[in-house]
């Protein structure tokens, strides 16, 4: 098991590194250097000294090669949390994404948790009980909720709550609480917004993994194993639980790191429209007035939590299938 | 008969399918003694399993048991000496469950898959002494590796913590007996466990099934198509052709003077050591339960079949001298009074 967690984190150290590389690439992505751009912002509100350029290019190296620049970028972000600056908000990257980012994880973890604690009971019932009534009705459930948009979902239910009963579904605060410190009061308000969003952005995701989990389970069922376990007297629902539905949850584990892409940026799209206070909203924004650093280090923060996120799959995938564990020790 | 374990009496399995019936077991009748091996023989798809799936209620939809009785003498249990119909009782009922690993226990045919992928072979060993007896988890622990140890898996201890992806596949035929056993049940139901394994290890396997019955003193219904399994452990056997018993017999008389014609087709369908006669298989097919032929189910396949005689009517199972008996119109009283009799 050391060995199969140590190889783990070795790919995934590997994948953030590029990663990284890909992030600073999109810094460096707009024509001309990022302080020519910022020097003309500046530029706007009042002369810049010749002096402070010169340090500014001193302090990211623009006058060295690429791969310098880069060493900066890196060891500046690894070694004292610094993302740069932001142009538009003239504040430090960090000090902007320190505040969404936790939001953004707190929501794409409470959309997993809500998508796997629906469609697993809501799977194994459908398996158990194929073809019969609530099956179906499962089934059909399932395709409206593959097919409609999740962003449509977050408009309709934006236009239903505020026209027929005066209330504003969208943010993640009330009023009193958005620039409050954390308190409990803030947690249970928060809590309290937050299932709105995170049942829209899990809708799509819940209907696809009951579909995944039935087919898988109806796979099971049908194994001698399972008939071997009912011969020893098992009752049909420790049966259930203890084998088929471990061997059918397996695979599934190994998805949570490629879902949490995709429930991230759903949920980008529905924080747009509901106006949340995760990093979705900062993203488009960003990118739409080039604010580099900005929205490099949002992509490069994203892209690590999906880094670690598949990291944190594979190693519950290898706890809970020996078979994988096993390949390599 | 105090000797008899479980007596099947006239069983009917179905499956109900959409486009018709499949009488997977029609009328099949058989008792199994403690102490004594029967085996069930017959080409795949007559409906051994079905029998044996139907004496735990385990038939998987959509098949039923739609007819017939089923008696197990009960050996354990607050119904230790009375006798129940399993065919009578609901398939996830308390009464089923404890009869189940404990009273009769089964070993599948495939190794690969009879055994859990993502389970260590200690926990499937001791889950039945769990469910039954109410031991120190220590003592079943105890008791784990000590069946492994009987099963003759080297280093007992070690392979508790094993996982079956990890064993050989006659290693996991010898732990799925292991927990088969771990309850010492009364009769045990093998269908078919050495078919997927090589030669070498079968032989092993069976030795090892005729030794454990010899100190547990158990029943053992063995299913197989091998008429050379047949050979090493029978006492008793059962011939099935096409959801019905064709023959019932002594192992003996199956070999020396087989009654029924399908039986001899089978025989002479294998080569016997130390003669070069040339090998006959069995003529065409097994008919499609969809169309059965009508009259006796075998007679299309017949050599000594009779027209007008074989392809109408029911064939009885005629009893014929020391508790044997034969599904076929030759031992009729009709036509043994008027043709030659063939025993
Ligand atoms: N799940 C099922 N659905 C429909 N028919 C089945 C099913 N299982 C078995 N049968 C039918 O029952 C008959 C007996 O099958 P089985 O008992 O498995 O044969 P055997 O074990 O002797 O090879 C076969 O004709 C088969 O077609
Ligand atoms: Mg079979």
């Amino acid at each position: 098991m050391m060995r199969f967690v140590l190889r783990r984190l070795a790919y995934a150290l590997l994948t953030i590194w590029g990663v990284s590389f890909v992030a600073f690439i999109i810094i460096q992505l707009p024509p001309g250097d990022f302080l020519t751009t910022s020097i003309e912002r500046m530029g706007d509100d009042g002369a810049v000294g010749e002096a402070q350029i010169a340090v500014l290019r001193e302090q990211y190296g623009l006058d060295q090669p690429i791969w310098v620049q880069y060493f900066k970028w890196i060891s500046g972000i690894v070694l004292h949390g610094d993302f740069g600056q932001s142009f538009v908000y003239h504040r430090p990257v960090a000090e902007l994404i320190g505040q969404r980012l936790p939001l953004t994880i707190a929501l794409s973890i409470a959309t997993i948790v809500f998508t796997w604690a629906m469609a697993v009971p809501i799977g194994i019932y459908s398996a158990v009980r194929q073809y019969s009534l609530g099956d179906y009705a499962v089934t059909i459930l399932g395709f409206l909720g593959l097919a409609i948009p999740s962003f449509l979902v977050a408009l309709v239910l934006l236009y239903v709550s505020y026209n027929f009963f005066g209330q504003d579904v969208g943010g993640l605060f009330s009023e009193r609480y958005i620039d409050a410190p954390w308190s409990f009061g803030k947690v249970v308000d928060l809590l309290k917004h937050m299932w709105i969003p995170v049942a829209i952005t899990g809708l799509a995701g819940t209907a696809s993994l009951i579909r995944v989990m039935r087919a898988n389970l109806l796979d099971e069922l049908r194994k001698p194993y399972v008939a071997a376990a009912r011969a020893r007297g098992n009752s049909e629902t420790r049966l259930i639980v203890k084998y088929p539905v471990r061997v059918a949850i397996a695979p599934l584990l190994s998805t949570l790191g490629a879902v949490l892409p995709a429930v991230v940026s759903s949920g980008e799209v529905v924080a747009i429209v509901l106006s949340l206070q995760t990093t979705g909203p900062l993203l488009l924004s960003s990118l739409q007035t080039q604010d580099m650093y900005l929205a490099g280090s949002l992509i490069f923060a994203v892209s690590v939590l999906t880094v670690v996120g598949t990291l944190i799959s594979d190693l519950m995938l290898g706890w809970a299938d020996p078979r994988i564990r096993h390949r390599y020790s | 008969m105090s000797d008899v374990i479980l007596q099947v009496q006239d069983l009917q399995t179905h499956y109900l399918l959409r486009d018709g019936v499949t009488r997977a077991v029609d009328g099949v009748s058989f008792d199994v003694r403690r102490g004594r091996t029967l085996c069930v023989v017959g080409e795949s798809g007559c409906g051994k399993s079905a029998t044996a799936h139907s004496i735990l209620q385990l038939v998987d939809e959509p098949g039923k048991i739609v007819g017939g009785r089923i008696l197990l003498h009960r050996t354990h249990g607050e119904q230790a000496g009375q006798v129940v119909d399993l065919a009578a009782l609901p398939a996830r009922g308390k009464q089923m469950r404890e009869i189940r690993g404990r009273e009769i226990a089964m070993v599948f045919q495939e190794p690969m898959t009879s055994l859990s992928p993502v389970h260590t072979v200690g926990d499937q060993v001791m889950e039945a002494i769990r469910l039954h007896l109410p031991l120190p988890e220590k003592q079943i622990h105890e008791r784990a590796v000590d069946l492994l140890d009987r099963v003759r898996i080297p280093n007992p201890r070690r392979h508790m913590d094993s996982y079956t992806f990890q064993l050989s596949g006659g290693m996991r035929q010898r732990v799925s007996l292991a927990a088969a056993l771990s309850c010492e049940p009364a009769l045990l139901i093998a269908d078919e466990p050495t078919t997927a394994l090589d030669v070498t290890t079968q032989a092993q396997i069976l030795d090892l099934f005729a030794e454990l019955q010899q100190e547990l003193d158990m029943a053992v219904m063995f299913i197989t198509h091998d008429l050379g399994v047949v050979a090493s452990i029978a006492d008793e056997v059962v011939v099935m052709y096409l959801g019905q018993v064709a023959e019932q017999t002594d192992v003996d008389s199956l070999f020396h003077r087989p009654a029924h014609p399908y039986t001899r087709a089978l025989l002479s369908s294998v080569p016997k050591p130390g003669t070069r006669t040339r090998l006959a298989p069995i003529r065409g097919g097994v008919p499609s339960p969809y169309d059965r032929p009508s009259g006796c189910a075998f007679h299309p396949r017949c050599d000594a079949m009779m027209p007008g005689v074989c392809d109408r009517g029911p064939v009885p199972l005629v009893d014929l001298d020391a508790g044997r008996a034969a599904r076929c119109m030759l031992y009729t009283e009709e036509v043994a009074r008027d043709g030659e009799p063939v025993r």
